[in-house]
């Protein structure tokens, strides 16, 4: 095989009305250590986890009642990873400072592990709440499941 | 390049003609998107769009075949048969076959033909090659193929008049990946039915998955 993680390099500013057919035409490609795309710069914490360049960043997204994270991330490798998003866990803290373990929400149970294709990108946003109605004021975040082929090792992020 | 575009137009949820306005970035809040879209490419077959210019040189045919059925056709001196030759486009799809590096391709050629007077006679052509490549770096591929089919000619002589022939032809080609989705390639290719009919192409393909999933 030979190495991954090649000098091609991602694109610039494109209005982000189809990504993937504008990828395509302009043939982007994720540039491994960039923390960017087509889109911009990765915001939030940067982690590379294995294949997979990610960032874990705060959302301001208004529809989110709850704190929401937004994972950026690219497949620095020349094979399909698996992203595992549904393996995060999350935690946060109320207004009394007590911890309360987070779920995602996700009214259509739509998380799920995929495929990432190589030198491919994407991003989400996941809003996670205290499964008792509670406000909350700060998140953490363990991304190390995200590889999904690669065994889980906790690595705490809190953006 | 624009089919593999097209291609995915129609199976990306978002892009099934219809506006449609986003609100909100957070699952569970979005209105035009489901969950990852992002990964969609990896669930693609790898298939290769390619638009090639071709030029042919033939050795006798097709000038000797169709003088026969109209010796007014092609500008004749003498008793020398006038070199002959073809170009125009060729666009051609490939994907892998299961036993990499093995791959399938089927192509068309639309041309014209030289060296013929005072008509101009069309030649269509549809093959379907095999072949294998070989990466020798990271970004230049040399492939080596067998390509099968017919072609048909078509000139003008107060009526429409038609004439073909069988294909077999031999290949080389060498393609740089010039991005991980888009390649610049030449190929040479010989006629294993008349020997000196040569085939000479240049051209560009885009790719769907990233270096045709090659390196898994």
């Amino acid at each position: 095989m030979i190495s991954s993680c090649s000098r091609f390099s991602n694109c610039s500013t494109i209005a982000p009305v189809n990504r993937l057919l504008l990828l395509l035409a302009a043939s982007c490609s994720y540039k491994a250590g960039s923390f960017s795309d087509f889109r911009g710069a990765y915001p939030g914490t940067h982690q590379t986890i294995g294949c997979i360049d990610l960032a874990v960043g705060r959302s301001a997204d208004p529809a989110a009642s709850g704190p929401a994270i937004s994972y950026s991330f690219g497949n620095r490798c020349l094979h399909p990873v698996t992203i595992d998003l549904a393996s995060i866990h999350a935690r946060g803290h109320d207004a009394d400072g007590l911890e309360h373990a987070l779920v995602a929400f996700d009214p259509l149970q739509e998380l799920r592990p995929l495929p990432l294709d190589s030198l491919f990108f994407g991003r989400e946003t996941i809003e996670y709440s205290a499964r008792i109605p509670l406000p909350i004021y700060d998140v953490c975040v363990d991304i190390g499941g995200v590889n999904g082929d690669e065994p889980h090792s906790a690595t705490w992020v809190c953006p | 390049m624009k089919a593999a575009l097209l291609l995915l137009a129609l199976v990306t949820p978002a892009h099934a003609g219809h506006s449609c306005a986003e609100t909100s970035e957070v699952l569970g809040h979005r209105r035009c998107t489901s969950f990852g879209a992002w990964g969609g490419l990896a669930r693609f077959p790898s298939l290769t769009f390619d638009t090639e210019l071709f030029h042919e040189d033939f050795a006798s045919p097709p000038v000797g075949a169709m003088t026969a059925v109209n010796p007014g056709v092609f500008a004749t001196t003498g008793t020398t048969m006038p070199d002959s030759s073809a170009w125009g486009m060729r666009f051609r799809v490939g994907a892998p076959l299961l036993l990499r590096p093995l791959y399938l391709a089927f192509e068309l050629d639309i041309g014209g033909l030289s060296s013929i007077n005072p008509s101009y006679a069309l030649l269509s052509q549809a093959v379907a090659a095999v072949g294998a490549h070989a990466h020798v770096t990271q970004t230049i591929m040399l492939s080596a193929e067998l390509a099968g089919g017919g072609r048909m000619y078509s000139w003008m002589t107060g009526a429409e008049e038609t004439d073909g022939q069988g294909v077999l032809e031999a290949r080389g080609r060498i393609d740089w990946w010039a991005t991980p989705h888009l390649t610049f390639g030449v190929s040479l290719g010989t006629s294993l039915i008349d020997a000196g009919d040569q085939t000479f192409t240049v051209g560009f393909a885009g790719h769907l998955r990233a270096f045709d999933a090659t390196f898994y």
